[in-house]
């Protein structure tokens, strides 16, 4: 599975608004820790998900808003591709 | 293909491979070297644990098996370690129970595990395993209806170890089976619920079935080793931190008289939570010497500085399992119901997962004691701090949350502000805690009026506490969570950070070592003479594992022989308690209610089995020989009054101390014409009121020459805590005019009714010392006036190691009154563990062993004072008077 670029940078950005206003996008990568970092706590990774589900169009379940699908960027944009089935 | 075989290996990359490429990875010297550090650190960690008594003796036990398990573990093969490491958690369930009870563990987790697993929809798997559960659930209540061969089927002993292992973590195993977010195999079934070291600990971390799969050796093997050891070093500082607010520190609430008393139990109250932080760590971090790399628990929740910080930080095995089963699936169900919304279904799925986690408390404790708790102060605590969270959330949502990729800067409004929180927080939680803790609202009214009782000086102490966590939140609370993973690992991810983290862990292993070898080093530290002479002092009372003042008193009282508060809050009673056998004390048919000032009676003729030892009462109801109440010629008679330790609970009836004494003292000078008899009216639970009574109605009339009243270390406290209630509530207190006295300085009338024992015992609390004195004062009188010699004597019991002040107070008192005082402390001198002096763990009612001490001592005294008439012969006899207490032991 290829990564996409444009989900990748929608999530992104998305998290750099809504949760680390004024930090330098540099420093977000792919890979950087979300959840286990505390970037992302239980209601801010709910937030993501209603993000996702409303952006992309999907449906998340309750056992994918976990570390195993969205503890980095990358671990995101491959969920949504799984769930669209790219 | 069945579940059970759908294994997918979890192992990395780097450790899949050929041999070659294992051996040149994993055998060459710094590796070697670093791998013998953390086997170095895990063995001196393993003798701290062993020299400070840290934990049980199967514990320790387990930790070896874990040891050895440990070194074989790491050489094997990635895919052999998971089974080697299931059939080691089987072991250690067998090491720990034996074979009957354990294989009953197994067997019955077995059946729980293959349910899981069936060939069928998960709802009809669901449904059995609840089938199987209330099964469980009958045999664990034991119900009098169930036939006898049914209700004694399954051992009583495996039922807290058994629901520690299943309660919680067969919940997110068939979750995470039916969504499939990880690999089943036997092994893993096997490892995961078997778990060593479970099968030392009722209260154990949730471990998560999905992360437990997840992070098995997920890093370098032996970073995640080193993680281990600071962990369970880290766990062992907590414990000891635990044992010393325990033994020395904790307060009752009916104690406290000033606000620094009540922020004294208030703050002790919370730091008991050291017992519960510190096996998480001891925990996690030996399951990490077996490569799982599982998330640190309890991370600086002393340093909060928000409620929903509280909440991520203390137990997040807890969080995480509640947030898996029922916050998201509810929330996730709820926000599509229009009615409700986001906002509103967050709202209402945190409440739930707050409710969620009081009512699984209960059912934790039904489990472990068999009954399901439904408390006040439990709902209080759970909605409180759900409400409180939400709350936190809400403002949170509106003004967010500081996150950073990189290190925040700090201003000083920023540092003032976090000071701030963390110190409200804390004040916060001690307060939620305290209600939570402190079931009784009678206490908690004792604790408000001691803390309205406040000076500004103890203000200032007060405010100190929270205000010095607000600084420790400034200077370590920013720290995060320790993990292997990515760049903001501490220990050993760095070239230099292995060694430095080993020699920290090393240095205080050997340290605790030292000063359990040479406690007198504490002695020189330049510290305040009072803290080095505790630390001292503790050093020693760690090796008896003894409970405290405040639960010795208790136990002494029988607050707890119902076992209805013990648990909740205190494991160390609850650990004594959960052994002891059903109907253990049960004085059913033994003794008879009287309606007079002496309350309740010894039912005569009564010859049974009482507390594990044979229980004979002669016809006068006295668990004593039979004795005429006339004094025959030439008899030199004495009457011992005392409560249940006098009385002999425990002990066959030649082998309590009053007998022993009258069988050596006419073994030693008795006669066809001189006979020594020594009348025990002793009963068990008789305070001082009732043994003052008990000599006016009743002994006198047996022309004793001696009456020795039994004091015990409690003598004191029962003075007013003793019949007092009772009395109050037949109108009996006017019997008693040292009593009327007593409650009328207490502002109490002697004739009001429906007072609570707590509150009177509360008001009555000052004035017991005035209450004994004057007991012994008529004691006194009374006994001359009927033509014998009052004494009294001091009992020690197996529990006072180290002579209890209320002793010095009595011989005092002895002196105003006009009483002669025997003192028996220091009769089990040489006794080197006073906890072999007991009847059974759990129950501290000196032994036989311990009569025939305190037999040893009495007949010296009474001789020594000239109390038994002797006729001038003092001498030893041939074979020396002294009973040999090693061989009444055996």
């Amino acid at each position: 599975m290829t990564a996409d670029p444009e989900t990748s940078a929608a999530v992104k950005e998305f998290i750099l608004a809504e949760f680390l206003p004024g930090e330098d996008p540099d420093e977000l990568t792919e890979s950087t820790p979300l959840i286990t970092a505390g970037i992302l706590d239980s209601i801010a990774t709910l937030k993501v998900v209603s993000f996702l589900e409303a952006t992309f169009g999907v449906s998340i379940g309750a056992h994918e808003a976990d570390v195993e699908h969205m503890n980095t960027i990358a671990d995101i944009v491959q969920l949504i591709q799984s769930k669209k089935g790219g | 293909m069945s579940p059970l075989t759908a294994e997918t290996t979890s192992a990395p990359p780097a450790l899949q491979g050929g041999v070659r490429t294992w051996i040149t990875r994993e055998l060459n010297f710094p590796r070697m070297i670093r791998l013998a550090a953390v086997t170095i650190q895990f063995a001196l960690l393993i003798v701290v644990i062993r020299m400070l008594n840290i934990e049980t003796k199967a514990f320790e036990n387990v930790l070896t098996l874990a040891f050895g398990g440990f070194l074989v573990h790491h050489f094997l093969p990635s895919s052999w370690r998971l089974p080697f490491f299931a059939l080691l958690s089987v072991a250690s369930v067998l090491l720990a129970f034996g074979l009957e009870h354990g294989g009953w563990m197994l067997g019955l987790g077995g059946l729980l595990i293959a349910l899981c697993h069936i060939p069928a929809a998960i709802s009809i798997r669901i449904l059995l395993i609840l089938a199987v559960a209330a099964c469980l659930a009958l045999f664990r209540i034991g119900p009098e209806w169930l036939p006898d061969p049914l209700r004694s089927a399954l051992p009583g002993t495996i039922w807290p170890i058994l629901g520690a292992m299943f309660m919680f973590r067969l919940i997110g195993y068939m979750y995470d089976l039916k969504h499939r977010t990880a690999p089943f195999s036997a092994w893993r079934a096997c490892g995961y619920f078997f778990m060593i070291p479970n099968v030392c600990f009722p209260l154990f971390p949730v471990v998560d079935y999905q992360t437990f799969c997840r992070n098995h050796y997920n890093d370098d093997a032996i970073r995640i080793y080193q993680i281990g050891v600071k962990w369970i070093l880290r766990g062992l500082v907590q414990l000891l931190i635990y044992r010393l607010i325990y033994m020395y520190y904790v307060i009752k609430p009916g104690d406290a008289v000033t606000a620094l008393d009540a922020g004294q139990y208030m703050l002790t109250t919370f730091l008991l939570y050291f017992k519960i932080s510190g096996l998480f760590h001891l925990i996690i971090g030996m399951l990490h010497m077996f490569g799982f790399n599982m998330p640190e628990t309890h991370h600086l929740y002393l340093l909060s500085s928000s409620f929903t910080d509280f909440w991520r930080r203390i137990n997040i095995y807890w969080k995480d399992f509640i947030m898996k089963v029922v916050f998201y699936p509810l929330y996730f169900r709820w926000k599509k119901w229009k009615l409700l919304g986001e906002g509103r279904a967050m709202a209402l799925a945190t409440l739930s997962a707050f409710v969620a986690t009081w009512l699984l408390h209960s059912y934790q404790w039904f489990w472990i004691r068999g009954t399901f708790p439904i408390e006040w102060s439990d709902m209080v605590f759970w909605l409180g701090l759900g409400i409180v969270v939400l709350i936190n959330i809400q403002w949170e949502q509106r003004r967010g949350r500081q996150r950073a990729l990189k290190r925040a800067k700090r201003t000083l409004r920023s540092e003032v502000g976090l000071a701030l929180r963390t110190a409200g927080t804390f004040t916060a939680i001690c307060i939620l805690w305290t209600i939570w803790s402190t079931p009784d609202v009678d206490e908690l009214r004792f604790l408000a009026e001691a803390a309205a009782n406040i000076t500004i000086g103890q203000a200032g102490v007060i405010l100190a506490v929270p205000l010095g966590m607000g600084l420790a939140g400034v200077a370590l609370g920013r720290r995060s969570r320790e993990h292997t993973e990515g760049k903001r690992s501490t220990s050993g991810s760095q070239r230099d950070g292995f060694w430095r983290s080993a020699a920290w862990t090393s240095t205080g292993a050997i340290l605790l070592i030292a000063v359990a070898l040479r406690p007198e080093v504490l002695l020189s530290l330049p510290v305040p003479s009072a803290w080095s002479q505790v630390g001292f002092q503790f050093m020693g009372d760690l090796r008896t594992d003894q409970l405290n003042r405040a639960d010795e008193e208790a136990m002494q009282r029988g607050y707890y022989e119902d076992l209805g508060d013990v648990t909740r809050f205190n494991n160390e009673l609850w650990q004594l308690y959960g052994q002891r056998p059903v109907g253990w004390g049960d004085l059913t048919g033994l003794q008879r209610d009287r309606d007079d000032v002496l309350l309740y009676e010894y039912t005569p003729l009564v010859e049974t089995t009482y507390r594990g030892a044979p229980f004979v009462t002669n016809s006068r109801g006295m668990q004593d020989r039979e004795y005429t109440e006339e004094k025959a010629a030439g008899t030199f008679r004495m009457a011992l009054v005392g409560s249940s330790h006098d009385a002999g609970s425990g002990v066959p009836p030649d082998e309590t101390y009053e007998n022993l004494v009258e069988s050596m003292l006419n073994d030693r000078w008795g006669s066809d014409e001189r006979r020594y008899e020594i009348l025990n009216f002793s009963v068990g639970g008789f305070g001082p009121l009732q043994k003052l009574a008990k000599v006016e109605r009743e002994v006198l009339q047996f022309e004793p020459d001696v009456v020795l009243y039994a004091a015990s270390s409690t003598e004191v406290l029962w003075a007013t805590e003793r019949g007092a209630h009772e009395l109050l509530e037949r109108g009996l207190v006017r019997e008693f005019p040292l009593l009327v006295d007593v409650f009328r300085k207490a502002g109490v009338d002697p004739d009001e009714r429906g007072i609570r024992p707590r509150v009177l015992e509360h008001r009555l609390r000052p004035f017991r010392s005035m209450a004994l004195e004057g007991v012994f004062t008529q004691f006194g009188e009374s006994t001359r006036r009927g033509g014998a010699r009052p004494i009294v004597l001091l009992v020690e019991h197996p529990y006072n190691a180290q002579r209890p002040p209320s002793f010095d107070v009595m011989i005092e008192m002895g002196r105003r009154c006009n009483v002669e005082v025997i003192d028996l402390y220091g009769a089990f001198a040489d006794v080197k563990d006073r906890s072999s002096l007991g009847v059974a763990p759990w129950d501290t009612h000196t032994n036989s062993r311990g009569h025939a001490l305190l037999a040893n001592l009495l007949f010296e005294k009474l001789v020594e004072q000239s109390i038994v008439p002797t006729d001038g012969l003092t001498e030893p006899g041939p074979a020396g008077d002294r009973l040999q207490t090693e061989e009444i032991d055996e």
